[in-house]
Formats: structure tokens, C-alpha cells, sequence
């Protein structure tokens, strides 16, 4: 058995970690006993950082300085039209960063999305620290399948900020569909449907007996999930809360935040029962003593009215993907739910009207992916898995040219790795340089695309334009990464990039936060050592003065006694001295005087 | 430690090579090292590296160096790669795969699966393989094309059309080539049957003092300018030796050579009339041109008889070639004449079926340079061929090639069709291309006259436009 790899779904609500064990890949449950941990961030008054249940815990009283959905953000430029309605929809504050990129302002400091998942991941890392008694250093985390390059280049930052090695950013439909896979052994065509709290992803494999995993067809909205549902929610209640009262509740940071809160709770409900209530009391005040209160009934028939849209663009590129598959219904044998909101009855109705089949319970909606993930981590590092996995490119890649038109050299679902060639020439007479631009498609907006990296060809002849040829290659190696080579064939100069798409990060910066996360990991490792000390010296402390009166009683006629009992004293007010400063080695000291006088004290009660 | 990486260059002068140079070249591929090079070629590296230092010297090999591969795979690992990365340039779909022409979707699959098992860089992901991980990955991308390509139906029976038609272009090409082989065979063996028969049927001649080499016949020297090969000249001596009996001193001389003078009458056959010299002679080169008459009559019919064949199995290049061979053996022959007119014309019509599909093909394909090519050859076979005259230029603008070059076969399609729009635009998005805006716009002033109403025609007048207003700025300079 080889090093450790973590799988680690980071999902937009919530995420999870698992790893290869003797049996079979096992999800690893948190502290509190929970296989799901969700993807949310604070920092509290006191500028502690906290992530998790904790965070959620405290959502609705720190609503400004607790970060949800940051997946949504990551990789993302400040001005795409997605921050735009993140930034209108948000109880937290972002920013435009530095490099046209996203800041989110917590308690009046800047942080990138990348560091913001890194806390999470972070905190995942520690979850399967825990359990295994051991550090991890490596991971395969998972992604949206249709998250482009420097979407996957952030959460790439964002891991290596947490302190790991990412070894492979694998799709979480095809991770759902290795768990699905593993160790059936099937020859199954099928479809993944993940429709999670910010993405959707619907994914065509194919799963062969021999352990090959071929992904055929692979598509999805990035800005397409629970959350979407959720605020359809919102809508209708903001809504209705104005017909009634007047009041804009979007106004207030705190009502929205609890509104949020309800609208979820109240969709989930309604996937178990067909009405439920939503009860906001004290929502809102108008003036200085009248508060307003929020009750409402939402049927089931009512959500799945608000999200009708919703729904059917999912089965809308479901249609999509299984044209661009070239596959008709009918040959794919099952069809697997993934994600939370796949739990809601009209989705998995639409679901299973499309494909003309219910769809599997093989796996677990919120498991599968990390489960995933940890299985491709392990067949990677572990040499004697026989096991590929055969991915494709969600996007097309190409270079911008003459005109500004995008001339495509890899197609969207090409298998990887795969490489392609393409010559162009000069457009201008004596041009003696070509800048390359490298670009990818987006089609959730054909006519956008997003530029991953350029650079320059220098030294051509000066000749009449058209007559130099300059044979373009791309190339996407099997860990994804994308490098074009640019060559003259005249001369046969060449020049080459390796496109490492922008979290919207540099270097130096993720470098700085790097350490910063380092410095946090020492700083909650340390709080974790100082509660359990401080626990244990408070709990002696307690024991030994409660026997106070007894043992003063018994020995108060003695010398001997008096000076046990200052000394006593001098311990208990040094541990509380400690304590106070936060100062572990100090406690710890201080806890065996403690217990040693509480053992004392304790022999002395007893022989009397 | 570092590798040489030779590169070809299209310097120097390649036609001089040896055997081995030539068998180095056609491993060197830019990617591999002279030590992988010497592997497959058998030689050592001192060797390998002294063919290329030979090869550098005359210009035809560069090379640069790179760090020398570590790479953890083990023999038979690197062999299955290195065997694979050397047939990724020629082998079919089929041959890759190692599957049958008639494999079924399933069939392929399964072969995929299991050579992308054993060469998919992930499967050895925590191994060094050096230049290896790129090779592996070429071999990647070609799998997966001939899995795409040969498990869906319509890719494949394209495919398929397509190697069909290369390989039958390259069969009648061949054909072609060898009518000359052929003709030259036909008359070897009429010269042969014709000496063979004359020389069993004369009679054993008186002495004769001729001088034999002046006697022999016409044709045969007429028609072999050609050196005369060892067993011809051994298979004369043997006829004249019969001819003239076994007298003494009675071989051939050698050509150039004088005959030494007539000796005195020998000993002779005392039964038989006996003739002059002159006589047998004549006789002799009169059996002998009535023989050659037959035996080329012979081989006559025989070609006909394989061109009528041909014919019936539709095959008309074979036709072609038996029809040439006769033609060029009876060329007073009208009849033999008008049928390989006819035969010409329905190869030519075969092979022009062919280029045409396959320069459709590769135009579907995107393969502008090869489509351009099929349509050039296409307008070599029929030279008033204005579609493919006006394609073949269409292609090369595509293919961003010698925009010369296709100028001047849209120029050629014009003038075969100077009332039809298309080759207006044709010719004026090569114009346009090459930056002739003032060109570019009189040909598309006519294609408007034309067809005025032709959005295609429209929208490159509005790219003329645009152009005339407008720097053009990408790729932009850096
Ligand atoms: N019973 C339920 N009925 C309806 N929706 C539910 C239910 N349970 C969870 N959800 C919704 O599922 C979403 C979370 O799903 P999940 O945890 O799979 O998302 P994620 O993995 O964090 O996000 P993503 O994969 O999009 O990044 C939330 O919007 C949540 O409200
Ligand atoms: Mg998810």
C-alpha cells in the first residue's frame, strides 16, 4: 500500500472527504459525527476562522462575515455577469480584486476565493488527519465537469494554499460514476445526474469489465443548483412580504440571511411532505415598535411551479449530451442521481420521464463523488489497480485569429490526452511576429470565450503576408494541463507555452497564503491543545475547591496543613493565571500540581 | 547526461544515401533520441552516432540535445510503447488496433481498452518516463481516433471508402508505372519465342562463313538499346552455335569487334542440299522474322485477350495497360488504337471517380493540404475540369497555402466558365486572401453581375469593405 490519497468533494454547500481503506474506498465522517461537512467559512468576532457546522451555527448572527457558496466565484473574472448576481444576492461583501478577480471582505480583510475554499479544504484535511492519526499530504479533489481551466486552475490554488499536493482535479459526475463502477464489474453504458447546490453536470460513461472508465459525453451549467431553487423561494417571499406589509427585506442583511435559511428548510421539507410552513417571527420592524412577522404556507405544487424552469433546462442538456454522445435513450442502461437535490420528487420525475427509466439507487447522492475521488487517487498512486479512467475536455480549445475569429484546434468531449495540429499564416505583409492567444469556448455563452494564456512567435521573415506558415499544436496531457507550441516552419524557430490558466492569483500571493494558512493551522491545532488543557486544569480546579471547607476543617489546626492549603492556593491561582494568558505548556504544568493536590486533598477527606 | 534528437533538414542532398543512412532517416522523427533510433535500427550507438555525424556533415540531419530520458518502465514496457510509437504514422485504423476489417463495434472496444490499458501514462503514474510520457500520449491520441472513428458507422464507412480509394490510387498510379515494365516484358518474350522457334525448326546449315553477328535480325536490336543482358547474350551464342553448326572458331564475336576472314570450307552434312552461305543466311533471318511475326502475333492476342478480360471485370486500368502494351506492338493497329482511347478515357474516369471522393473526403476531414492535392491531380487527369480546377483552389486558400498557385487554377476555372458566379467567388476570395483588394473587388463586381442576389457574393464585398477601412490586426503583431 502506497501513500495516502484523500478524495475530497468540495461542493458548493457541502463537502466530504474519503479515502481507500482495506475494503473499499470509506467517506470519513467529521467530529461531530457527520459524513458531509458544509462548505461555509466565518470569522468571528474575535477573528477566529471557523468552518463547517459551526459556521452554518452561527450564519444568521455574523451573516456579513460568513462565506457560503464561494464555489460559485472561484476562477471567475469580476466582472462576469455570475459575480455581478452573486455580489446583488450575497449577505457577505465581495469585491473586485487586483487582477480583475473576486475579493470577499470579512471583518475588514480582503480574501480570495481560492483562500476561502482552502479553508475548507483545510478543515477536510484535518477531518482525515484525525482518523488516521497521520498527515496527509496528497489529494484528488473534484470539480464540476463543466468548470473551465481557471476554475479548476483556483480550486488547484485553493489546495495547494491548504497545504496538499493535488494530484489529479478529477469531474465529480465521472467520480460518482467510479463509485457507482467499483468493483461490479459491469459493462454498462450510463448517465450521471448531479444536481447539486450550485452546479448541475449530466455525464455520459461508458464502464467496461476491464476497469476502463470512458467518459463519452460530458455537459452542465456552472451557476445552476440548489442555490437557484432556493432563491426562486426567496422571490416569492420577499415577494408576497411586500404585497403585504410594503417592506424590501432585501434591505436587511439579517432578515435575508434567516430567509435563506427558511427557503432552504422549507424545500427540503416539501421533498417529504406536500405543505410545509415558513415562520419568521420578528423578521423585520417598521419604525421603532412595530415588528413585523413572516408566515407563510408553501405547498409542494407551488415550489415545483417557482423551479419549473429550472428543471427543464437540466433535461434540456441532458437532450443535449446524449446528441453530442450519439447514443438514443434507450442504450443507456441506468441513469444515477447525484447531489442533494436530486432528492426532490419533480427532479427525479423529470429524470426518469427523460431517460424513460427510474433512475438507480446505487448510490449515495451525497457520498458518491469523494467516494470517488479517493478510488482515483488510489489507482493512481497504487500500481497494481487495473484501472483508467478516460476523461474528456468539456470545452473547446482553439486561438484567436485574424478578425477576431476562434479557430477551434480540440473540440469539446475529445478524449484526453490528445493533441492537435493546425497551420496558419501571417496576415499582415512583413509581419514578423504572431502574438497566439489560447483560448477556451464556454457554452453556456457560445460567443464568449475566455482567454487562458497568449504569447509570442518572433523573428519571422518579412515576407507578403499569407506566404509564412506557422504550424500551431495543442496539446492536453493527461493531467489536464494544456501547452501550445507555435512554430515557424520556415525556419523552424518555435516557441511554447504551458497554459497555466489564472485563479485570478500570482505566484507571490499564493505563496503569502500559503503561509498564512500554515500559520492558521498551527494557531487552531494550538486553541484545540489550550481547550483541552484549560478543560482539564478547570475541571481540577472545580474538584479541589469544592473539597476546600472539608480539608480547611481537618487540618486547620495543623501547620503543616495551613502551608498545604497556601500552597494549594498558589497553584490554583497560577493555573488560572495560565489559563488566562492561553498559555498550554504553563496549564499543563500547572494541571499535574492540580491533580496532585486533588489526589492529596482526597486522601486527607477520606482518612477522617 | 544528454541525448541527441535528430531532426530532418530540408538541406543537403538526400539522393546519395546508403542503405543504412537511408533506413536511420526514415526512424528519425523528431522526437526520438539517436539511442532509440540505434535500437530499432539494429546498431550500435557509436554506429548510430556516426551515421548521423555523416548525415550532419552533408546537411540532411540536425539535431539538438536533451536531457537524457529517465524513464522507470521496464524492457518489455518500453519495447510495447517504442513498437507502437513507430507505426503510429503509417498503420490503419485496423492495423493499430489489431483488429480484422470486418471487427464489430464490440471488437473494438475491447482492443481499445486493452492497449490504452497498457499505455495510458496514468497506469504508471508514479513512474519517471521521461520522453516516454509523450510518446505514450501521441499513441493515446491515435487509439482514440481509431476507436472514434471505426465505432461509428458513418466515420467508418468513410474511412474505409477512403483507404480503399488510397489504396486503388496508389494501385492504378502503380499500374501506370508499370505499362513500361510490361510493354518491355512482351517483347522479351516475343524475341524469345521467336529465336527458340526459328532455331528448331532450321535445318542444320551448310558451313557458313557469314559473319553471325551482322545476321541478327532486325527487330531484336532495333528494340533492345538496352545492354544486353547476361542470359540474352548466352542464349545467342547458343542459337548461333546451332545455327551455324559447331564449327570451330564459330562464336560470336564480341560487338566492335571484327570477324576474322572466312576459312575454308569445313566438313559438311553430305544428305542434304547444301546452300551459300548467303542462302542460309537468308533463310535464317527469314524463319526468323516469320516466327517473330507469329510470336508477336501471339502476344498480341494474349493482350488483347487480358484487355477484353479486364473489361469484363470493369477493371479498365488493367485494360488500359494491356491495350497500352499492345499499341505499342502493332501502332499501325487502328482498331487496337481507338480501344485504348476508349480504355484510357475510362481509367481516367475511374481514377478521377477516386480522386474526386477522396478529395471530398479530406475536405469533410478538414484536410485542406491533401484535399487540395486530390483536386490538382484530378485537374491533371481532365484538364477542363473546372470544378475541380476551382476547388483545388479553394482548398489551398483554406489550407493557407501558395495563394500563387491557387490563383492560378481559379484563373483556369474562369476562363472555363466565365458565366458562373462560383468561380468569381472563388477567385476572389483567393484576391482577398492574398490582399489584392482592388483585384479581389473587380472579380466579385462581375460574380455580383452574375448572381446578384447571392448572399455568399454579398458578404464578401462586405469583407472588401471592411478591409479597405480597416488594418488588419490578427494574429497582432507583439
Ligand atoms: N431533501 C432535499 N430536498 C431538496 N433539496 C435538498 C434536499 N437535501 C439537500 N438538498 C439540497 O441539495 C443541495 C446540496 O446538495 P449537495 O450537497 O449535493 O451540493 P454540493 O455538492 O455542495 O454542491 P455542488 O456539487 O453543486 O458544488 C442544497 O441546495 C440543498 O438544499
Ligand atoms: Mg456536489
Amino acid at each position: 500500500m502506497g501513500e495516502k490519497v484523500i478524495g475530497i468533494d468540495l461542493g458548493t454547500t457541502n463537502s466530504c472527504v474519503a479515502i481507500m481503506g482495506e475494503k473499499g474506498p470509506e467517506v470519513i465522517e467529521n467530529k461531530g459525527g457527520y459524513k458531509t461537512t458544509p462548505s461555509m467559512v466565518a470569522i468571528t468576532e474575535t477573528n477566529r476562522r471557523i468552518v463547517g457546522h459551526i459556521a452554518k451555527n452561527q450564519a444568521v448572527t455574523n451573516a456579513e462575515n460568513t462565506v457560503y457558496a464561494a464555489k460559485r466565484l472561484i476562477g471567475r473574472k469580476w466582472n462576469s455577469p455570475q459575480v455581478k448576481n452573486a455580489v446583488a444576492t450575497s449577505s457577505y461583501k465581495i469585491v473586485e480584486g487586483p487582477h480583475r478577480d473576486v475579493r470577499i471582505v470579512l471583518r475588514d480583510k480582503d480574501y480570495s476565493v481560492p483562500e476561502i475554499s482552502a479553508m475548507i479544504l483545510q478543515e477536510m484535511k484535518v477531518i482525515a488527519e484525525d482518523l488516521l492519526g497521520e498527515p496527509v499530504k496528497k489529494a484528488v479533489i473534484t470539480v464540476p465537469a463543466y468548470f473551465n481551466d481557471n476554475q479548476r486552475q483556483g480550486t488547484k490554488d485553493a489546495g495547494e494554499i491548504a497545504g496538499l499536493e493535488v494530484i489529479r482535479i478529477i469531474n465529480e459526475p465521472t467520480a460518482a460514476a467510479l463509485s457507482y463502477g467499483y468493483g461490479r464489474n459491469v459493462d454498462k453504458t450510463v448517465a450521471v445526474y448531479d444536481l447539486g447546490g450550485g452546479t448541475f453536470d449530466i455525464s455520459i460513461l461508458e464502464i467496461a469489465e476491464n476497469g476502463v472508465f470512458r467518459v463519452i459525453a460530458t455537459a452542465g451549467d456552472t451557476f445552476l443548483g440548489g442555490e437557484d431553487f432556493d432563491a426562486r423561494i426567496i422571490d416569492w417571499l420577499v415577494q408576497g412580504f411586500k404585497q403585504e406589509h410594503g417592506l424590501d427585506l432585501r434591505q436587511d442583511r439579517m432578515a435575508l440571511q434567516r430567509l435563506k435559511i427558511a427557503a432552504e428548510k422549507a424545500k427540503c421539507e416539501l421533498s417529504g411532505v406536500k405543505e410545509t410552513e415558513v415562520n419568521l417571527p420578528f423578521i423585520i420592524s417598521r419604525g421603532p415598535n412595530e415588528p413585523l412577522h413572516l408566515q407563510r404556507t408553501l405547498t409542494r405544487q407551488t415550489i415545483e411551479e417557482l423551479a419549473s424552469d429550472l428543471v427543464e433546462r437540466t433535461v434540456e442538456i441532458c437532450r443535449q449530451t446524449l446528441e453530442d454522445a450519439k447514443l438514443e435513450k434507450t442504450e443507456v442502461d441506468d441513469v444515477i442521481l447525484v447531489g442533494g437535490m436530486t432528492r426532490m420528487p419533480k427532479v427525479q420525475a423529470a429524470v426518469a420521464e427523460f431517460f424513460g427509466r427510474e433512475p438507480s439507487r446505487g448510490v449515495h447522492p451525497d457520498e458518491a463523488v469523494a467516494l470517488g475521488a479517493a478510488i482515483q487517487g488510489s489507482a493512481l498512486v497504487d500500481d497494481g489497480k487495473e484501472m483508467i479512467l478516460l476523461d474528456v475536455t468539456p470545452h473547446a480549445l482553439g486561438i484567436m485569429t485574424f478578425g477576431n475569429v476562434f479557430e477551434e484546434l480540440i473540440p469539446a468531449n475529445t478524449t484526453v490526452p490528445t493533441h492537435r495540429t493546425k497551420i496558419f499564416t501571417t496576415s499582415r505583409d512583413n509581419q514578423t511576429a504572431v502574438k497566439i492567444l489560447v483560448m477556451q469556448g464556454d457554452s453556456e455563452n457560445d460567443d464568449h470565450k475566455e482567454l487562458l494564456g497568449e504569447f509570442i512567435l518572433t523573428g519571422l521573415r518579412r515576407a507578403p503576408k499569407g506566404q509564412i506558415e506557422i504550424e500551431v499544436t495543442f496539446e492536453i496531457n493527461a493531467d489536464g494541463i494544456v501547452s501550445v507550441r507555435a512554430k515557424d516552419l520556415e525556419t523552424g524557430l518555435e516557441q511554447s507555452i504551458q497554459v497555466t490558466a489564472t485563479s485570478g492569483l500570482t505566484r507571490d500571493e499564493i505563496n503569502d497564503m500559503i503561509a498564512n494558512a500554515n500559520d492558521d493551522l498551527v494557531d487552531r491545532r494550538a486553541s484545540e491543545e489550550f481547550l483541552a488543557a484549560k478543560q482539564d486544569a478547570e475541571k481540577l480546579i472545580a474538584e479541589i475547591e469544592k473539597l476546600f471547607p472539608q480539608v480547611e476543617e481537618i487540618v486547620k489546626t495543623s501547620d503543616f496543613g495551613r502551608d498545604a492549603i497556601d500552597k494549594a492556593r498558589g497553584i490554583i491561582d497560577k493555573a488560572k493565571a495560565a489559563i488566562e494568558r492561553r498559555d498550554v505548556p504553563a496549564i499543563k504544568e500547572q494541571v499535574d500540581g492540580l491533580s496532585r493536590t486533588h489526589r492529596m486533598f482526597k486522601g486527607v477527606v477520606q482518612k477522617t | 547526461m544528454t541525448a541527441i534528437v535528430p531532426h530532418l533538414r530540408n538541406a543537403g542532398d538526400a539522393t546519395q544515401v546508403d542503405a543504412v543512412e537511408r533506413f536511420v532517416l526514415s526512424l528519425i522523427d523528431g522526437t526520438r533520441d539517436a539511442k532509440a533510433i540505434g535500437e530499432e535500427a539494429g546498431l550500435e550507438l557509436a554506429q548510430i552516432e556516426a551515421v548521423l555525424i555523416r548525415l550532419k556533415t552533408r546537411g540532411i540531419v540536425d539535431w539538438t540535445t536533451a536531457a537524457e530520458d529517465e524513464v522507470e518502465l521496464d524492457d518489455s514496457q518500453k519495447s510495447t510503447v517504442l513498437a507502437l510509437f513507430a507505426r503510429v504514422g503509417q498503420a490503419s485504423h485496423y492495423e493499430l488496433l489489431g483488429v480484422p476489417r470486418d471487427a464489430d463495434k464490440k471488437a473494438v472496444k475491447k482492443a481499445y481498452y486493452a492497449v490504452a490499458m497498457a499505455v495510458h501514462p496514468d497506469r504508471f503514474f508514479r513512474k519517471k518516463l521521461g520522453s516516454f510520457k509523450g510518446k505514450m500520449e501521441i499513441i493515446f491520441t491515435r487509439l482514440t481516433e481509431a476507436h472514434d472513428v471505426l465505432s461509428d458507422a458513418t466515420r467508418r464507412a468513410e474511412y474505409d471508402q477512403y483507404i480503399g480509394n488510397t489504396q486503388q490510387a496508389r494501385a492504378i498510379e502503380e499500374m501506370i508505372a508499370r505499362t513500361a515494365e510490361a510493354l518491355a516484358r512482351a517483347e522479351a518474350e516475343v524475341r524469345r519465342e521467336a529465336e527458340a522457334a526459328a532455331a528448331a525448326s532450321m535445318p542444320p546449315p551448310a558451313p557458313a562463313t557469314t559473319r553471325p553477328s551482322g545476321t541478327m535480325p532486325a527487330p531484336v536490336t532495333a528494340r533492345a538499346p538496352t545492354a544486353i543482358s547476361v542470359d540474352d547474350k548466352a542464349r545467342r551464342e547458343a542459337l548461333a552455335k546451332r545455327l551455324l553448326g559447331n564449327r570451330p572458331g564459330g562464336s560470336i564475336r564480341p560487338p566492335g569487334m571484327t570477324a576474322p576472314p572466312p576459312s575454308a570450307p569445313a566438313s559438311s552434312a553430305p544428305e542434304r542440299p547444301k546452300l551459300t552461305t548467303e542462302e542460309a543466311a537468308a533463310l535464317l533471318r527469314k524463319r526468323y522474322e516469320d516466327r517473330f511475326v507469329q510470336a508477336k502475333e501471339g502476344q498480341l492476342k494474349k493482350q488483347l485477350k487480358l484487355a477484353d478480360d479486364a473489361e469484363d471485370r470493369s477493371d479498365f486500368e488493367a485494360a488500359y495497360t494491356a491495350l497500352r502494351v499492345a499499341n505499342q506492338m502493332v501502332p499501325e493497329d487502328r482498331n487496337v488504337a481507338a480501344r485504348l482511347a476508349v480504355a484510357h478515357q475510362r481509367a481516367a474516369e475511374q481514377l478521377s471517380q477516386v480522386y474526386r471522393e477522396k478529395a471530398i473526403y479530406e475536405a469533410t476531414a478538414q484536410h485542406w493540404d491533401e484535399s487540395a492535392k486530390s483536386w490538382r491531380k484530378l485537374a491533371e487527369l481532365n484538364p477542363n475540369n473546372w470544378e475541380a480546377l476551382e476547388r483545388a483552389a479553394d482548398a489551398i486558400v483554406r489550407a493557407k497555402g501558395n495563394l500563387h498557385l491557387a490563383a492560378e487554377l481559379a484563373k483556369r476555372a474562369v476562363d472555363l466558365q466565365p458565366a458562373n458566379a462560383q468561380v468569381y467567388v472563388t477567385l476572389g476570395t483567393v484576391y482577398l486572401e492574398a490582399g489584392q483588394r482592388t483585384g479581389a473587388r473587380a472579380i466579385l463586381e462581375r460574380a455580383r453581375a452574375l448572381a446578384p442576389t447571392s448572399p455568399v457574393v454579398a458578404s464578401l464585398f462586405s469583407s472588401v469593405q471592411k478591409l479597405f477601412g480597416s488594418e488588419p490586426k490578427a494574429p497582432p503583431e507583439g
